[in-house]
């Protein structure tokens, strides 16, 4: 594993406030040269891939069920939203909480092994919620749930123009990344490093590991929800996809390829996944090819990540 | 990071073509590597090319462009994709969008910019009901119309008892309870039922019982996966070779052709287009066959019908105002070398005569390519839904 992001070791052009200000410029330049829709994707994706290494990251936990968490938070805002009228806060907040009680159900089971046998039972639970959903006719099965409406934000302000959404998801994404941001600095961040870094000596010091490994899994499994219910509001349609084990690859790899052990690691490699995956739609090479021989350069030759080669300069 | 941001924000801005006044763009939007590709996507492709070929280089004075893009295999990627192209790349109609959860995303978003969307791959039968819209056409067919045809066909042939091994999810179930309606009907009987979960392996216990029953016919109410394993396992179990026929809705030649002609003895299937049908479909296919290497599917034949007919429309309407379009494809008989006998109608989905093929067995075979024998040509107003029965608002019942 990587070395940790301990505060102080940070490279300069990696501090928050840079990120900030270049986060900000860069979202202010991309929608007035990219598609809307397509930065807002791709702001969805970077929160996910954010949330996903909040686990691996800090605590170093494989998690391969991402998926049902994204895919719980997808179904539930676009299912509260379309059939039951729901504003877009309450969406968003009845997603997380199902994302959190799913986590805590998942994470329950799951934690009580480690290593490969934790990576294969989120899997394996994620991909019965797939089946789940699949089979559910009310979720539209294989179509999955079309036309979502975008609903209006405290039941008064309009958000269905992408402007308005644009504004509306990068500022639900900006708080929920400066959340998770934060979250990795507090005295509970540094408890989940000091977990990866000495399990053993953590439970010998008195710490309730079980309990701190729990806590960060949920938070985690409620922040990727709140990326799915996000993804649906833009796009307006929650689909087999989001909850298929395609989903949990793609974190991994979004962390992987971007630099794990970097809180800007998993941000810049959702941008770059996402962005090669909307950009190169019409490219004769199909997409998963270029994505895996990206993915199979980066982790041979820079296995720190894109993060950690321009942290080298 | 900031650099590799902008390097990359760049790129992405490059990759938007600017020109968005010049040409009259058409976009293939389909599945370019998945699953689905075998029989859409650089078969799609080719299918445009040879519309625009038929056509001609211009339409209102204006260069045809086609823009083709992959969705792979992702709705919220194809809604993407679709947005853009009307919204911001000045895309007229976007053709083909293989997978019906891709379809019915891009449907939605044609109906609020009000732009054509001509489907020629998805076959829910939801596009031409309950979600239909007047700015979409279903160009090939749905499920319940290919299910009606093998049925109304086979029956025709003297099949009496039927076995159903079905696909437990939604699509699945919905084929059987449409095709138990269809053998009611005729006077047929069902005699059983196995239902395999998504994803199956192992097919033998189905097989079996499918066997034991002594049906005439054995359905296979599953897709993908399932209906290849299924279908293999049909061959080595012997079902056929048992005298049973094999009746599967929803398959194409190509994928017939990679089954391998060993493994697909009677199967009996229902197809939109049949290559080696007569001479005209044959010729179009010779030409599509020199530019892809292999003979279309139904589907991809499809999407040559729909882009050359909405090209024949907008030229002769003078407008590519979508409700004017829809208009006259809705008010003019579609025909060309690959649809015949075809109706346009008020809930979307294209009317036409549908075939019934029976695989060829693998020594009678005069080519490669001789993998069906028609045996019998369905019209359309006996395969597809009739409108009276349309959940699709648009139709005043």
């Amino acid at each position: 594993m990587a070395p940790a992001s301990a505060p102080g070791a940070r490279p300069r052009l990696l501090h928050p406030v840079f990120l900030l200000l270049g986060g900000l410029a860069a979202l202010l330049v991309a929608y007035h040269l990219l598609y809307p829709v397509f930065v807002m994707q791709v702001m969805c994706f970077a929160l996910l891939a954010v949330a996903f290494n909040l686990l691996l990251g800090h605590v170093g936990l494989l998690s391969l069920g991402h998926a049902a968490f994204f895919g719980t938070g997808a179904y539930v805002a676009g299912y509260a939203a379309k059939v039951w009228g729901f504003t877009a806060e309450g969406a968003l907040a009845l997603a997380v909480l199902a994302s959190v009680l799913l986590g805590i159900a998942i994470g329950g089971l799951a934690l009580r092994r480690s290593g490969i046998h934790f990576a294969m039972i989120t899997l394996a639970l994620a991909q019965v919620l797939y089946f789940i959903i699949f089979q559910t006719r009310a979720l539209g099965g294989e179509n999955g749930l079309q036309g979502i409406p975008r609903p209006r934000l405290l039941g008064l302000i309009d958000i269905s123009d992408n402007g308005a959404m644009y504004v509306f998801v990068s500022a639900v994404t900006g708080a929920a990344v400066w959340a998770i941001w934060r979250i990795g600095r507090s005295p509970f961040g540094v408890t989940l490093s000091a977990i990866r870094q000495n399990e053993a000596r953590m439970i010998a010091l008195g710490y309730n590991v079980q309990q701190i490994k729990l806590a960060a899994f949920a938070l985690s499994a409620g922040f990727a929800g709140l990326a799915g219910a996000l993804k649906v509001m833009v796009v307006q349609l929650a689909s087999l996809t989001d909850a298929s084990f395609f989903i949990s690859g793609e974190a991994v790899l979004m962390a992987l390829l971007g630099g794990m052990a970097f809180f800007a690691g998993p941000l810049i490699g959702a941008v770059v996944v996402i962005s090669l995956q909307l950009a190169l739609v019409a490219s004769p090479v199909p997409v998963p090819m270029i994505l895996g021989a990206l993915f199979v350069a980066v982790t041979l030759f820079f296995p720190r990540g894109i993060a950690g080669m321009i942290a080298r300069r | 990071m900031l650099k590799t941001i902008a390097t990359l924000l760049t790129g992405l801005a490059l990759a938007v073509p600017a020109n968005a006044q010049q040409s009259f763009k058409v976009g293939v939007l389909t599945d370019m590597s998945g699953p689905v590709s075998t029989y859409s996507g650089a078969g799609s492709v080719a299918a445009a090319e040879l519309a625009i070929e038929d056509f001609g280089p211009t339409v209102l004075g204006r260069r045809i462009e086609l823009v083709v893009a992959d969705h792979q295999m992702k709705a919220d990627v194809a809604a993407g994709i679709a947005r853009q192209w009307y919204e911001n790349d000045g895309v007229e109609v976007i053709l083909d969008v293989a997978v019906s959860s891709a379809a019915l995303a891009v449907m939605e978003i044609s109906a609020v910019v009000k732009k054509p969307v001509l489907l020629s791959t998805a076959a829910s039968s939801t596009i031409n009901g309950s979600a239909c819209t007047p700015y979409a056409a279903q160009w090939s067919f749905d499920t319940y119309a290919l299910s009606r045809g093998v049925v109304a066909a086979m029956a025709a042939e003297g099949a009496k008892s039927w076995f159903f091994i079905t696909s437990d999810y939604a699509f699945g179930q919905d084929l059987e309870a449409d095709m138990r309606n269809f053998i009611a009907e005729t006077g047929g009987e069902v005699v059983g039922r196995a239902l395999h979960p998504v994803n199956t392996q192992d097919f033998a216990s189905y097989l079996l019982q499918a066997q034991g029953s002594g049906a005439d016919v054995v359905v296979l109410a599953n897709s993908g996966g399932d209906l290849v394993n299924s279908l293999k396992q049909a061959n080595e179990f012997g079902i056929s070779a048992g005298g049973q026929k094999l009746a599967v809705p929803l398959i194409s030649v190509p994928q017939l052709k990679a089954l391998g002609a060993g493994a697909i003895q009677g199967v009996v299937a229902s197809n939109g287009f049949v290559w080696n049908h007569d001479d005209a479909t044959q010729a179009w296919s010779e030409r599509f066959h020199a530019k892809v290497g292999t003979m279309p599917a139904d589907t991809q034949a499809a999407n040559y019908s729909a882009l050359l007919h909405y090209l024949r429309a907008v030229e002769a309407s003078g407008t590519t105002d979508a409700d004017t379009v829809m208009a006259h494809l809705r008010a003019h008989p579609i025909e060309d070398a690959v649809v015949r006998g075809g109706v346009l109608r008020a809930n979307g989905s294209l009317e036409h005569e549908l075939y019934l093929v029976e695989a060829n067995p693998a020594d009678q075979m005069t080519g490669e390519w001789d993998l069906v024998t028609v045996l019998r040509a369905v019209p359309g107003a006996d395969a597809f839904r009739p409108l009276a029965q349309s959940a699709c608002p648009l139709v005043a019942n």
